[in-house]
Order: C-alpha cells, then sequence, then structure tokens
C-alpha cells in the first residue's frame, strides 16, 4: 500500500516523510511493530527517492502557444 | 550701444523712410537666426513652475530660479520615455536647445531630456515605484511563498539568447539533470520588454506546470536592467501563484522585481543553485538516512534481543517457573501426604471395625443366651423386662432361651 501512495508523491515528500521516520525511529519512542512498519516505509521511500534521483537526464524545452491558445513544450538546442 | 544710438535718433527726430522696416516676422526670425545658433545642447539647472501636460500629449512648463525664468516644452515623443513625472517644485536638469517660438515671440527651451537634479532620472523612478509598491504591501514578508526545496520543473523567464539562460541551464544540469527546464524566451531590454516579462510570468501561470519560476538577466547598465524595474513586472512576479526567484543582473544590482520576488538571487548563476538541489547532496543525504533506518532498527532489534536474553536470566522473570516447580512439589507431597494419610485412615478403620466386630460379636444376644442367660419379654407389649417392677402379678412373660423360647405367668415379684 505505501509502495502505490509513493507512486502519486512528490520527491520532496517522499525526502521530507523519510526525515521524519527517521527522527521518529530515533526517538524510539514507538512500538516494536510499529517501528517494523516504520523501517519498512522508510526503505519504500528511500527507494523511491533515489529512483528519483537517477531519472534521465531532461533537456531544455521551450515554452511555446500555439494557434488554439494552448500551451505546449517544444525541444530546445 | 543700441541705447545710446536710439536716443540719439529719437533725439534728431528720425524719420521710418530713412531705416529699414522688418516686417514682425522678419525681425523674429532674424532674432531667431542670431539666438538659434548661440544656444544649442544646454543643460540648464532649475526648479519645475505652472507644468501642465496637454492633451495633445506635450509637456509645458517653466524653469525657474529665485531670479528669473525660461518657459519650456518637452514634446510628446521625447516625454514619453521619461521615467518620473515631472510636477511643480521639482528641480531638475534640462537638456535642450533654446528656440524661439516666432508665433508668439517666445523663447523657450526645446527639453531633448529631462531628469531630476540631485538624484538620477532612473533613480527616482525607482525610488518612487518602490515605495509605491511599499506602501501596497508588496514586500510584505508574508506575502512570500516558499520556495519549493525539490522542484520537478523551473519556468525561467529570461532571454533565449542571454548568458543568463546558458548559465542558469548549465548549473541546474550539473545539479540535478533530471529536473525539467522550461524557458519563455523574452525580450529583456528596450521597448516592450517590461510588458513581454510581464506576460511571461502570466502565462507560466497558466500553464500552471512548474513548480518554481527564475525571472532574470545577466548583468547590464542599469537602463539595459530597467524593464526589471518597471511596475508591470514587478505586479506579475507579486500576483504570481508560482513562487519567483528574481535573479537581475549582478550581485550589486537590486531591481524592484527582486523585491516583489519570493526570493532575490544576486545572479542567474545563483538563482539556479538556489532552485536546484544537488543531486549528489540529496543522494548522499538519502543514503545518510537509509543508513540510519538500517542502523536504528539493527539496533532496536539488537536491544530487543538484549532484553529478551535478560528477562530470561532475571529472578522476576524465572519466579513463575520457580513457582511452578515449588508448587509441583508441594503437590507432590501433598499427594504424597494423602496418600500416607488415607492409608492410616484406611487401616484405622479396619481396626475400628474389627473393634466393632469384635463387640458386635460380644453384644450378639445369641452369643449371651448361649452362656445360658435369658431374656423376658411382657406378652402384652413385647417390651422386654429389665426389671422386676415392669412386672405385675399373674402377667403374662415370654422367656427366650438360646434355643427356643417359654410362656407362662408371673407368681409373685420381688424388689431386688
Amino acid at each position: 500500500m505505501a509502495a502505490s501512495k509513493s507512486k502519486s508523491m512528490t520527491f520532496e515528500e517522499a525526502f521530507q516523510k523519510l526525515e521524519s521516520i527517521v527522527e521518529t525511529l530515533e526517538k524510539g519512542e514507538c512500538s516494536l511493530d510499529e517501528s517494523v512498519r516504520l523501517f519498512e516505509e522508510g526503505m519504500t521511500l528511500s527507494r523511491f527517492c533515489s529512483d528519483k534521483l537517477n531519472e534521465a537526464e531532461k533537456r531544455l524545452a521551450r515554452l511555446v502557444k500555439n494557434e488554439q491558445g494552448d500551451f505546449q513544450l517544444e525541444p530546445m538546442e | 550701444m543700441g541705447t545710446t544710438r536710439v536716443a540719439d535718433a529719437v533725439d534728431s527726430g528720425m524719420q521710418p523712410s530713412e531705416w529699414r522696416v522688418y516686417t514682425v516676422a522678419e525681425i523674429t526670425r532674424e532674432i531667431r537666426f542670431h539666438l538659434e545658433p548661440r544656444f544649442t545642447a544646454l543643460w540648464i539647472e532649475g526648479e519645475i513652475s505652472n507644468c501642465k501636460r496637454h492633451t495633445s500629449g506635450h509637456l509645458y512648463f517653466s524653469l525657474k530660479d529665485a531670479e528669473a525664468q525660461i518657459s519650456c516644452v518637452m514634446w510628446k515623443g521625447r516625454n514619453q520615455g521619461l521615467l518620473f513625472r515631472p510636477e511643480d517644485g521639482m528641480k531638475v536638469l534640462a537638456f535642450g536647445n533654446v528656440t524661439v517660438y516666432e508665433r508668439q515671440g517666445k523663447y523657450q527651451l526645446d527639453v531633448a531630456a529631462l531628469r531630476p537634479s540631485g538624484m538620477g532620472e532612473l533613480q527616482l523612478a525607482f525610488e518612487a515605484l518602490k515605495r509605491k509598491l511599499a506602501d501596497e504591501g508588496l514586500f510584505d514578508p508574508d506575502r512570500k511563498k516558499p520556495i519549493p526545496a525539490f522542484p520537478e520543473t523551473v519556468g525561467i523567464v529570461t532571454s533565449s539568447t542571454g548568458a543568463a539562460l546558458h548559465d542558469i541551464v548549465s548549473i541546474a544540469s550539473r545539479r540535478f539533470p533530471s529536473v525539467q527546464l522550461i524557458l519563455r524566451p523574452v525580450k529583456v531590454q528596450g521597448d516592450g520588454a517590461a510588458e513581454d516579462i510581464a506576460q511571461a510570468v502570466r502565462e507560466f501561470n497558466v500553464f500552471n506546470r512548474v513548480d518554481v519560476l527564475i525571472v532574470g538577466r545577466g548583468g547590464g547598465s542599469l537602463e539595459d536592467l530597467w524593464a526589471f524595474n518597471e511596475e508591470a513586472v514587478a505586479r506579475a512576479v507579486a500576483a504570481s501563484r508560482i513562487p519567483v526567484v528574481s535573479a537581475v543582473g549582478h550581485e550589486i544590482d537590486f531591481s524592484i522585481c527582486d523585491f516583489t520576488a519570493d526570493l532575490r538571487a544576486p545572479t542567474p548563476s545563483a538563482a539556479a543553485e538556489l532552485v536546484v538541489p544537488d543531486r549528489s547532496e540529496l543522494a548522499q543525504t538519502l543514503g545518510h538516512w537509509k543508513n540510519r533506518l538500517v542502523r536504528l532498527q539493527r539496533e532496536r532489534i539488537r536491544l530487543y534481543a538484549e532484553r529478551l536474553r535478560s528477562f530470561d536470566r532475571s529472578y522476576a522473570y524465572r519466579r513463575p517457573a520457580d513457582r511452578i516447580r515449588e508448587k509441583r512439589l508441594e503437590l507432590d507431597d501433598l499427594r504424597h501426604r494423602s496418600d500416607l494419610r488415607l492409608e492410616n485412615r484406611m487401616q484405622a478403620w479396619k481396626a475400628l471395625q474389627n473393634r466393632f466386630h469384635e463387640k458386635l460379636l460380644t453384644l450378639n444376644p445369641r452369643a449371651v443366651l448361649a452362656r445360658g442367660y435369658s431374656i423376658t419379654t411382657r406378652l402384652r407389649d413385647g417390651k422386654t423386662v429389665t426389671g422386676s417392677d415392669e412386672l405385675a402379678e399373674g402377667e403374662g412373660i415370654r422367656i427366650r432361651f438360646s434355643r427356643g423360647s417359654a410362656e407362662g405367668r408371673v407368681e409373685s415379684t420381688a424388689a431386688e
């Protein structure tokens, strides 16, 4: 469930969630069950973030308005 | 010289026929021809008074000081580029030629350029707009939107040919190659630049698919950077729902756009660094967190295991087992004891029974009868007679022997 949820997540959200999980675990106030759940979620988030970091290079695009007044992107360079 | 000649001529009763007679136009033109070449390309400093903007767009005013004044005109085509609004009482420097307006016989300064004296014209305009927008609250810190820490798409409003774009693109792709950069090319200086920049900011807001905007250009003169000091840009930036990072010129250049933007970057390169996170740094942080996560979990498991072991060893944990063992012993003991008791009781019962048996044997009336005793009962009620007082004379009795019985009548009784 956590994995499917992270698909729609932004890198920022995932990154922040991961940080808070690490903090929660560091405080050590949660139960063992909870910590196992957090650990698993943390690992999923970490994988998601590193996938994002390793995404393919994107090229510069140009924002242009077509005849219909809609915006579209044109590759540049 | 003229004064003397005129006085002499008047005194000598001169006539017009002896003199050259000018038409008004001729003399005016003559004056103009003499005057105008003498007074070209002048800077005149004075205070504006009687300032009027004609519906035609021309600007009329006087420049005066404590002792004199000169009429000035600034034609529409020239005053349109003015970056401040001339007002009465304002001290200015006017540049232009003295011209003669023949129709009214007046000379005036034909102003080609006007700037506030003391402060540069652009500075004045800058300060005026800055004050105006500040009064409207457009620079308020609580208006500032946070810049997203990890934008996935960055919009860029700058010239497609400038150094700024090159700097932003190269820094962004070095830091985080997978960040999408979208350029809306604009004219960054000259006529229409401000409106183009403002429009680009608005278009990105309609497009609505970028996380943050960088608006700016590379370094240049104050005039080159001017578009970013114009109200249209300042307002479009202030109205943007997408956070805007302003990056105009060099570190020392401040623009109005900087003040209405959510963040000012000293240069376009700096903007790219502020907006686009560093991939390797992030990867490092991420790795660090992942390690911490794993280490924490390992540590926690170790801790729990340790605690389990210590429970195992602890007196408290052992007590239940001990007690069970104790109870079992107790139980065994009890059972043993109860077994013993049962045995004893059985024996006691057996002994008792033997005694009863013995007793029963001795109590058996037959045994007594066998020894020669007999039992006498009254006939009337069958009661066993144990004393002579229970019998009356002539009473019917039955006597039981060990073997058989006999009946008879009482002859007499005696007390003992």
